[in-house]
This record gives C-alpha cells, structure tokens and sequence, in this order.
C-alpha cells in the first residue's frame, strides 16, 4: 500500500458483504487483537451459548472498530484488500467452515 | 493463523485462478467484463426473489393479524355470553397466533438485511464495473508496456475480489429465501389446515359454539316472552 503523509502505513480492509474500509496501521493491532480471540473461539470448537455469545460480541467489536475508525472506501474505487474481516451477520458455524477453509466460498462460477 | 488472513487468502486463491487462466492480459481484461456483466444480472435477480420472499412474508403477517383481531372479537363476544371456555379458546389461539407474528418479525428483519446487503453490493459493482470499463480501454491502448501488465493485474484482482465476495453474499441470500420459502410454505399449511384458525370454513368452531350459544339465549327470550303472555 501507499504510504500517507505521516510516512504511517495504512491498510485497506474488507468487511465480507459490506465493502471496503482504509484504516491506519496502529487500528490493525485493534483488529489482530479481538481477531485472536476469535481465533480461539473457532478454535476451540465449543457450541455452547456462552460461546456463541462471546463470539457475536468480538465480531461485533471487530465491526464496530474498522467502521468507526476506518474511512470508508468510494464504490466505484478498484483496490485489492491487505485484509479480510468477516461481517457482523455470520454465524459461528459459518465461521467455522471459513476458518477451515471450505463452504461459503464455492468453486462458483461468479468469477 | 488469523482468521482475517485466511479469508484474505481465500479469496486470492479464486481471483488468482482468474489471472492464472489468461496469459493474454488482453483477453482476461474483457473475460472479467463478460462475468461482470453476468454477476450483475444474476445480482439483480437475486434481489428481486428476495423482495419477493420478503413480501410474502409481510402478507401472511397481514393475514395472522387479521386472525389476531378476529378472535379478540370472539373472545368478547364468548365472555358476553357467558361461555368462558370459548373465550379460553380464542384467546389461546389468538397467543398461537402471536408467538407466529415473532418468529414472522424475525424473519422479516433478516430477509430486510439480505435485501439491504445485496442492494449496496449492486450499487458497489455497479460503481466498479463502470470505472473497470473506462480503465480497460485506456490501459489496453498501452497493454504491453510493463506498467499496464502491472494496471491490469491489479483491477482484476480488484474486482474479481469484490466479485468473489458478492458471490458469497448471493449463495447466503439464496440459502436464507429457501429456507424461509419452505418456512412461510409450512406456515400456509398450518393456517389452512385451521391450526392457527379455520380460515377454510367462514365459520370456524369458535364461531360455529358463538351462533349457538346466540341461538339458544334468542330461544330462551322468546320463550320467557311467551310464558309472560300466556300467564
């Protein structure tokens, strides 16, 4: 990415379904944070409502962080994302699968 | 790994098989147009069925309220008349009938945010694939100078993300409506099957027990009335 004047490095982020956000590279620690602690969430492979509960309040944490923080992206800009956040809307089992890499995305022929 | 990177990765594993299936830059600037224009049919589509699942869901709460207020009026008319247990009756139904209405709001709101997302990922694809057709002539004037090989690569990986993602949004969409489409199908059973209230017959056992009691109160007074007249 482009350096901005401050010589900070900034970052583009996506939020699956909701579009693109620039943030500053002192908000990605933000973001790795509550990232991690999902981590460990889906990780942990608990279904129970505690969990679930934890899980939609750091994603909605994460949510909140890049929208209040970032600066949305215009629509028409055409730009590769450094990062990809999951939307305040996904389940846990989606989550899940999307860790381990299968469903949701399918070999669809969208592109 | 985080889970922020893996998504990333996950999409750049589908845009890179995009680039990968061209070695004409040429030929995957006007491939990525052709699906672009594919997507955005298919996005259009999609949104229509979702207004389309979302209406009849507004219409059968429509109907179950209707149902709510027909017993109430039945619940009062069965108290007038002293007959307590069809009053129990209505207003049972009529708290079947509730719990119906939550479980409809629910799905009203999430239908709302399917609508709401796929509208703004139209509005977003939209936006890009104007701006991709206007960047794809001028960098195809210069597509063999190394910078434009460099341009190129860059917006189909752009897009093709944003194309990736609104793909993933459409296949959770479509989920979402059938499921809610068989839903709203079980919903229809139940309230002509009379489950909910007898909308089959006009007069339903509620109605049916009502007429009867009114019948038997008109015989009764008639009756007084000729007794008084008679004595």
């Amino acid at each position: 990415m482009s350096n901005n004047n401050n010589n900070k490095e900034r970052k583009i982020v996506r939020i699956l379904g909701y579009g693109q956000y620039v943030v500053d590279d002192n908000v990605m620690h933000e973001i790795n944070t509550v990232d991690n602690k999902i981590v460990k969430l889906l990780e942990s492979g608990e279904n129970n409502d505690s969990v679930r509960a934890e899980f939609e309040r750091h994603l909605k944490v994460l949510n909140i962080i890049v929208e209040e923080k970032g600066n949305a992206i215009e629509s028409k800009e055409i730009v590769q994302s450094d990062v990809v956040i999951p939307g305040q809307d996904i389940t846990l089992e989606e989550a899940r699968k999307l860790f381990k890499g299968e469903g949701i995305i399918k070999d669809s022929d969208y592109l | 790994m985080s889970f922020s990177n893996r998504l990333v990765n996950l999409i750049k594993q589908k845009v890179n098989k995009v680039l990968d299936n061209h070695e004409d830059p040429n030929e995957a600037l006007d491939y990525s147009a052709v699906k672009q224009a594919e997507l955005i049919q298919r996005l259009r589509r999609d949104i229509v069925e979702v207004v389309a699942s979302k209406k009849r869901l507004e219409m059968q709460k429509s109907r179950i309220l209707e149902n709510i207020n027909k017993l109430d009026e039945q619940a009062k008319a069965a108290v007038k008349a002293g007959r307590d247990d069809l009053a129990r009756l209505a207003l049972e139904r009529k708290n079947a009938n509730l719990n119906q209405i939550k479980e409809l709001d629910t799905q009203i709101m999430a239908i709302q945010n399917e609508q709401n997302k796929l509208e703004n990922a139209e509005k977003r694809l939209s936006a890009k694939v104007e701006e991709f057709k206007s960047r794809k002539e001028i960098i195809k004037a210069k597509y063999s100078s190394a910078e434009a090989q460099v341009r190129i690569k860059e917006n189909i990986t752009g897009i093709s993300e944003e194309m990736s993602d609104i793909g993933m949004s459409m296949s959770r969409a479509e989920e979402k409506t059938e499921a809610m489409q068989s839903k709203a199908m079980a919903m229809d059973e139940m309230i002509e099957s009379g489950a909910l209230v007898d909308y089959t017959n006009n007069k339903d056992q509620i109605q049916v027990e009502l007429e009867k009691t009114e019948t038997k109160s008109q015989v009764e007074d008639e009756l007084a009335k000729l007794k008084s007249s008679i004595a």
